[in-house]
């Protein structure tokens, strides 16, 4: 079981998705068109970290004379620098196998901030805003499985540093590294290990993700199921008791890290092996029956591995 | 953690705020915020209160430990970090629980 923890989350670490960044074309300011921009955007790294400065550098010279920060879109909706690549790519990317073709198509845009719809502070060159984004993510999800945040205030400055720079360069064995000290603290008496949440982020659409208050295992002590915290999250789209959570989960697509999720697996099992650097295990939900389309592009974005590493192999 | 009273009733969350550091206090610290809005709004309200000017850093956090993100919503985070019923914000000018 341990064994598989690890060889799942490495897994995950390795997932890229391919993508192709063009410039807006009504931001061009030169006469001469600029080359596209090819990139391996990591699955579980921010926009930001992974393609903001090479968007400055590439088309920089071709953009609007006083740009402002940059932002990203894909088949037409603004992508929030906040939420995780591979989610975003699993929210947004055309599920269609007709135009499901890789590379990721984005637009970058120096102009016309959405600031509606994205947070300003990402895209900059300088990475402040990112950072702190992702240490409050990860303080929130400590918080809700350990019920403070202690082992993220008591990591030294080197331990922080070296988790920070993992993310930006998709390092997983320095987030290893540092990943051991922010469990649970052995002092975790059982009474607040009983009432431990779960750090998980449902993704439906562009809107806000939800974020449900579930704990991992049931007043009964049984653990809880993916279908389960999907029907608390959701009571008015779930039936209420986790076999009608299960029916209606089957006529949509529920993804983790591009992959159809095992709807009985127990969620404090997904959270572990699946989770985010920031510590949240991010699921995917979409209206519409898994295809085999879907599937194949999930595994396809994922890049790593064989079909040995998917999803069901500790369930 | 978060046992007793519901976070979110009637579509509200009940939230109490304390000032940190150099910035001034409210003269009522609680207040009832419609639960469905995002996180944003509670620093776009509580800037309404203190008059703060745009240009001016405003920090929330929530248990004294960290920033929510502006886009997520109230509800969840009420519902994930209260207590008996109230989400307990601090508020600062300067970055307090980096």
């Amino acid at each position: 079981m341990e064994a598989d923890v690890g060889r799942i989350q490495r897994a995950v670490w390795e997932g890229r998705v391919p993508a192709v960044i063009t410039l807006a074309r009504d931001e061009l300011t030169t006469l001469e068109q600029p080359r596209e921009l090819y990139l391996m955007l990591p699955r579980q790294g921010y926009l930001p970290y992974a393609a903001t400065r090479e968007v400055y550098d590439h088309f920089g010279a071709h953009a609007p004379p006083c740009p402002g920060e940059v932002w990203f879109e894909a088949s037409g909706v603004p992508l929030r620098w906040t939420v995780p690549i591979g989610v975003l790519f699993d929210l947004h990317a055309p599920t269609s196998a007709a135009e499901r073709l890789l590379p990721w198509r984005l637009v970058a845009h120096f102009s016309n901030f959405p600031a509606a719809a994205v947070l300003r502070g990402g895209g900059a060159r300088d990475m402040t805003a990112v950072a702190a984004h992702y240490m409050n993510a990860l303080k929130q999800s400590t918080y809700l499985r350990c019920g403070s945040t202690q082992p993220v205030m008591s990591l030294s400055t080197d331990a922080q540093r070296t988790l920070q720079r993992s993310i930006e360069a998709g390092r997983y064995a320095d987030y290893v590294a540092v990943q051991a000290q922010l469990s649970p603290p052995q002092s975790m008496t059982n009474e607040r290990r009983r009432k431990a949440r779960v750090a998980v982020r449902i993704h439906r659409d562009a809107g806000a993700w939800l974020q449900p208050a579930l704990s991992a295992l049931h007043d009964d002590g049984h653990a809880r199921s993916l279908a389960s915290v999907l029907s608390c999250a959701l009571p008015g789209e779930f039936g209420g008791c986790e076999a009608e959570a299960e029916a209606e989960a089957a006529t949509r697509t529920v993804l983790i890290h591009g992959v159809p999720a095992p709807l009985r697996a127990p969620i404090d099992w997904l959270c572990a092996a699946c989770a985010h650097p920031d510590g949240f295990l991010h699921v995917v939900l979409h209206a519409r029956a898994p295809t085999a389309a879907r599937a194949a592009g999930g595994a396809a974005a994922q890049g790593a591995a064989g079909p040995d590493h998917g999803v069901e192999a500790g369930c | 953690m978060a046992d007793g009273k519901e976070a979110v009733r009637e579509g509200k969350v009940i939230v109490s705020f304390r000032n940190v550091g150099a910035a001034p206090a409210l003269r009522q610290s609680k207040f009832r915020i419609d639960a469905e809005q995002r996180f944003g709004a509670v620093t776009t309200f509580l800037r309404k209160q203190l008059q703060t000017a745009d240009a001016e850093s405003l920090f929330v956090y929530v248990n004294a430990a960290f920033a929510p993100s502006p886009d997520e919503l109230i509800a969840d985070v009420a519902r994930c970090f209260h207590v008996d019923g109230v989400l307990s914000l601090h508020y600062c000018t300067t970055p307090a629980w980096g």
